[in-house]
């Protein structure tokens, strides 16, 4: 009896939570490598990888200069030099300025952004239209 | 409410630099530095030199601290590292290793 009090009364690791919301402000600037389980939303300035499995949102008047971005749905309207890797969808807003490739099952572009790289969408073409390769 | 949440699943290693309040909630390796407020929530953990003003421990902090404040040690905090700062409080079952200095 006395032994299991013991070891409940030991430091337990805290279970992540999923209580707030991951936001880098826009008065943060990092340089490193940002990884997570959760969604993120970045309006500061980052400079390095982010590989996120939920989504990712990069908000007005953020800057990321990264190598390798992944996520699952990406949403940017700020600027980015680097290459996307979605699993959902990519929605370039009217303010975003990227430069890079944007891989992802859903590309959409706004009227407004700005965008030099590749496009390389994963969906099904409709019936009737043939591969092309 | 802070602007910067570094949320429970998130890990940055590298530097985090803040001109407002960073509330971390999950893993910094490398360094922060804040103009103003750090808060470490309990479960989270900084293995970083941290510097800043006001500061607020209930995680795991490991490197060395530089308040222009005061630092809060909470019960349930585990700090390893030096801390300096005007003002210091070390609540009832935190836990601490290192040197304190005030600047007395």
């Amino acid at each position: 009896m006395a032994q299991a009090k013991a070891s409940s009364a030991r430091h337990l690791p805290a279970r992540p939570r999923s209580s707030d919301p991951a936001v880098l402000g826009a008065g943060v600037r990092i340089r490193g490598r940002i990884s997570g389980e959760g969604d993120l939303s970045i309006l500061g300035s980052v400079e390095g990888d982010v590989v996120v499995r939920g989504d990712l949102n990069v908000g007005e008047g953020a800057r990321l200069e990264s190598e390798v971005l992944e996520a699952h749905a990406v949403t940017i309207a700020g600027e980015v030099n680097g290459d996307v890797t979605a699993s959902g969808p990519v929605r370039l807003g009217a303010t975003a300025r990227v430069r890079g490739d944007l891989k992802g099952t859903e590309i959409s572009i706004e009227e407004g952004a700005q965008f030099a790289g590749r496009i390389e969408a994963d969906f099904e073409l409709p019936a009737g239209l043939g591969k092309s390769r | 409410m802070a602007s910067t949440v570094i949320g429970a699943n998130i890990t940055i290693e590298g530097e985090v630099i803040a001109d407002e309040d960073v509330v971390v909630q999950g893993t910094i390796r490398g360094k922060l530095s804040a103009k103003d407020g750090v808060v470490v929530e309990a479960g989270a953990v900084v293995e970083a030199d941290v510097s800043g003003g006001p500061m607020t421990f209930a995680g795991q902090v490991t490197g060395n601290v530089t308040s222009t404040d005061r630092v809060e040690l909470q019960s349930g905090a585990r700090v390893i590292g030096n801390v300096k700062a005007a003002r210091i409080t070390i609540a009832d079952g935190a836990h601490f290793k290192g040197n304190v200095d005030m600047d007395v």
